[in-house]
């Protein structure tokens, strides 16, 4: 049973005097529980494949569906945590954090219970009053994380969400992240340009090449990762270990194929994918 | 499996555009017909909304054999002229000023306080000056336009040069450019984009204040016709002055508008 | 520019008051030259300040005059906004809507509000409703102008994030489209005050009992100049109180703003 099923999807888009094809069919299947991460050069469509699952985008042919329903529309059963935080400016801590839940008619009570809550597990104590203009690129992030995990999603859909922030709050969100998903397991479709990232995070990876969208390959990183425990260990940890560079190594070079395949052609792809 | 469409599904239908326009253009064909039927049926009294008819007869007899002392195109270009010169005195003292106060802080620190007084005095208030110095005189709207258009073009100048990257100012140092080569290289390509919005701004004020001044104070231009039309009970011909005016200022807008986008597209970089 | 690290406050203040004192130094000097009638003399202000404010001018004293034409372009510009604003945002939200009203607006908006002077005489005759009608028709159209914009200038990422949280309709009217759209209402309500403060200031002018507009024009038909640099200051000085008691009420309005400079 899948939780997400993307079935021939394509995106074509209408331009001046030609049709643009976004993606070619894609068919891809992510299992309930599974963390997807999709890496891919700009402009390969992963982030038009999330925001299709979000309900933003719809394709032009084929069928995106969720927990066995067509997607039509966003909904706070699939939330996406964006690049850019997109936290409303005019509302506190936990304003954002107490949105969906208002929206979906929380009494206002058990809103202040959860939210509460949730401000605690995200390490926000202290700055419950606090305008997003007054916290750091990390803690907003850490608000918008807790403003989808609020509402226990389905499905918790993330464009790059850690692509503005330095380096050292990166790879603390990262650690994070792995936290909250050992706490209660989620599906996750995980867009994002760090390879690192991809491996050290996801239960599959999927490489994807542009113009037009394709997917290329798919890496399997489940296996090692329940063999090895890598939830359990810190991250400076596994960025050494031999299984954990191979893996990175391997989807390095597919995405090397994909970039190079647009300018050089197939023969040259076939003898440096491993 | 699932059929195969062309358009995109849930998505609102590409002609929508085409159905909104559809609806102004009824709309606008609802309110020109009820105001013809309403004429017609002497629902409206002439005097207070007149029928189109009567309008499109007072700009004829304006431009040909004219009002108050002169036909319309006459009472146009006389605005327009004592508009040119106000605004281009005000674009021609108010840039630089705005250039030299983002350029060092003296200067700045000098002309504050006296801009902050002078800038929240009502363009129209100058009038009794206007009078007295100018009597009748061009000078007096002149004034009037002047000290409407100043004020955005200073201020808008000299937010252009604040957007600045400093960065930038620091690269070209580095490269051996010197003070001249900075303020026309790179002050004012920069601040180019602000300073032809400012004028946008100055010409809608200068051309309400110089309305503004010729409703009260002035023996020609649109301002003076409109005046005396309502003096005369002309409501055909206050209405077709209104349009005029109307139609001049879109014009200058539109043309102001037409040589900031040809900036910007050269000068791309400095999107503020 | 190149003098940041001179941008100190107190350097600002001793620079710009040095030129000030400068510059009333060449104004006495000035008036003592050129004739007195066209160009008053410092002493000839004070003198009229101070009649204005305790004998009274052209029929009271200095703060009721400032009083009745600072209530009349308030009273007309909270009327205009409180109805530019729904209809801003209505226009902004609702396509359909949109189309209907557009078409009016874009035909009302190139005619500068004063020019409506005329024709409002001509409907309303010379009392005071010809004068409200300008004002509130000067201070709707920014208002509205700028609803709009900001309404549709909302940054369309947080419409998202907040439609995938479950937002829609009235809530996401609400929450989301109108405080974003806050910043750009109030750009033109400060555009609407100052233009109505204006318009009241030309419709004074023309015919009033009292007001500021009444003053400048008797003291311009005296021929009395320093009165009349009084009756500018004051309108300068009302305009930019209620300029700064709008933007303090910006301030309060929008706490969540990162505060400038």
């Amino acid at each position: 049973m899948s939780e997400i099923l993307f079935e021939n999807v394509t995106r074509r888009f209408q331009l001046k005097n030609r049709t643009f094809e976004a993606l070619e069919p894609i068919t891809l299947k992510v299992a309930e529980g599974e963390f997807v991460a999709v890496v891919g050069p700009s402009g390969c469509g992963k982030t038009t494949l999330l925001r299709m699952a979000a309900g933003l985008d719809f394709p032009t042919s084929g069928a995106v569906i969720v927990g066995n329903r067509e997607v039509t529309g966003p909904g706070p059963d699939r939330t996406i945590v964006f690049q850019q935080f997109a936290l409303l400016p005019w509302k506190t801590v936990t304003g954002n954090i107490g949105f969906g839940l208002k929206c979906r008619g929380v009494p206002a009570a058990a809103r202040a219970e959860m939210v509460a809550h949730y401000v605690k597990v995200m390490g926000l104590s202290g700055h419950e009053d606090s305008y997003p203009y007054q916290l750091s690129g990390g803690m907003q992030q850490r608000v918008a994380i807790a403003r989808s995990f609020i509402l226990e999603p389905k499905l918790l859909l993330m464009d790059e969400p850690f692509g503005a922030l330095d380096a050292q709050t990166r790879i603390e969100m990262q650690e994070e992240l792995i936290r909250l998903m050992s706490v209660r397991r989620r599906t996750v479709l995980f867009v994002t340009h760090s390879v690192e990232e991809a491996v050290y995070l996801a239960d599959r990876v999927v490489v994807m090449a542009g113009r037009p969208g394709r997917i290329r390959d798919i890496v399997s990183v489940a296996d090692i990762r329940r063999a090895e425990s890598w939830d359990s260990r810190p991250i400076e940890d596994i960025l050494e270990m031999d299984s954990f560079v191979r893996l990175r190594t391997k989807v390095w070079r597919m995405l090397r194929g994909a970039a190079l395949s647009k300018a050089e052609g197939r023969s040259r792809e076939l003898s440096i994918a491993s | 499996m699932k059929q195969v469409t062309q358009l995109p599904r849930h998505m609102p239908a590409n002609n929508s555009v085409a159905a909104l326009m559809l609806l102004s253009s009824a709309c606008v064909t609802v309110i020109l017909g009820t105001w013809v039927l309403s004429s017609l049926m002497g629902m409206l009294r002439p005097s207070i909304i007149p029928p189109p008819w009567d309008i499109a007869n007072a700009i004829y007899t304006l431009a040909v054999s004219g009002f108050a002392g002169h036909t319309l195109q006459t009472h146009i270009i006389t605005s327009l002229g004592r508009f040119a010169a106000g605004f281009s005195l005000a674009a021609i003292i108010g840039i630089p000023l705005g250039l030299i106060m983002g350029w060092c802080a003296p200067a700045r620190y000098v002309v504050t306080p006296f801009f902050e007084v002078f800038r929240f005095i009502a363009p129209l208030a100058w009038l009794p000056f206007a009078a007295l110095w100018f009597g009748t005189g061009i000078g007096g709207p002149i004034l009037i336009v002047f000290s409407g258009a100043f004020a955005p073009c200073v201020i808008n100048t000299f937010h252009g040069t604040r957007l600045i990257d400093p960065v930038m100012i620091e690269a070209s140092r580095t490269l051996g450019a010197t003070s001249w080569r900075l303020m026309v290289d790179i002050l004012i390509p920069g601040a180019f984009p602000s300073i032809l919005a400012g004028l946008r701004v100055s010409a809608a004020l200068a051309w309400q204040s110089l309305i503004g001044a010729e409703l009260i104070a002035a023996t020609s231009g649109v301002g003076y016709l409109i005046v005396q039309g309502q003096g005369s009970f002309e409501t055909s011909i206050v209405l077709a002055g209104m349009i005029s005016i109307g139609i001049v200022g879109v014009i200058i807008d539109a043309l102001l508008r037409l040589a900031s986008d040809r900036a910007s597209r050269k000068w791309m970089a400095a999107e503020a | 520019m190149k003098d940041e690290k001179y941008d100190t406050g107190r350097a600002s203040l001793i620079v710009g008051t040095a030129a000030v004192a400068i510059a009333i130094f060449f104004w006495i000097l000035g008036s003592s030259l050129i004739r007195p009638v066209r160009f008053p003399s410092p002493e000839q202000v004070i003198a009229a300040a101070w009649q204005l404010a305790t004998n009274g001018y052209a029929g009271g004293t200095l703060l009721i005059h400032t009083l009745y034409s600072m209530k009349l372009a308030l009273m007309g510009f909270a009327v205009a906004v409180a109805a530019a604003i729904p209809l801003g945002i209505a226009m902004g939200v609702s396509r359909r809507f949109n189309a209907i009203v557009n078409p009016i607006v874009s035909f009302i908006r190139p005619i500068p509000p004063l020019a409506w002077i005329p024709i409002a005489i001509i409907w309303f005759g010379l009392g005071d409703g010809a004068k409200i009608f300008v004002i509130w028709f000067t201070a709707f159209v920014p208002t509205l102008v700028n609803t709009y914009t900001g309404v549709r200038t909302v940054d369309p990422t947080l419409i998202a994030a907040a439609r995938v949280h479950g937002a829609s309709g009235h809530k996401l009217i609400f929450e989301v489209i109108v405080p974003g759209a806050m910043p750009m209402i109030f750009v033109g309500l400060r555009i609407s005050l100052q233009a109505s403060w204006m318009a009241l200031v030309a419709a004074e002018l023309v015919g009033a009992f009292f007001g500021l507009g009444r003053v400048l024009m008797i003291a311009a038909q005296d021929i009395y100049p320093g009165m009349i640099v009084v009756a500018m200051a004051c309108v300068a000085a009302a305009g930019a109180l209620m300029t700064k008691g709008l933007i303090q009420f910006e301030r309060l309005a929008m706490p969540w703003i990162r505060p400038i400079r």
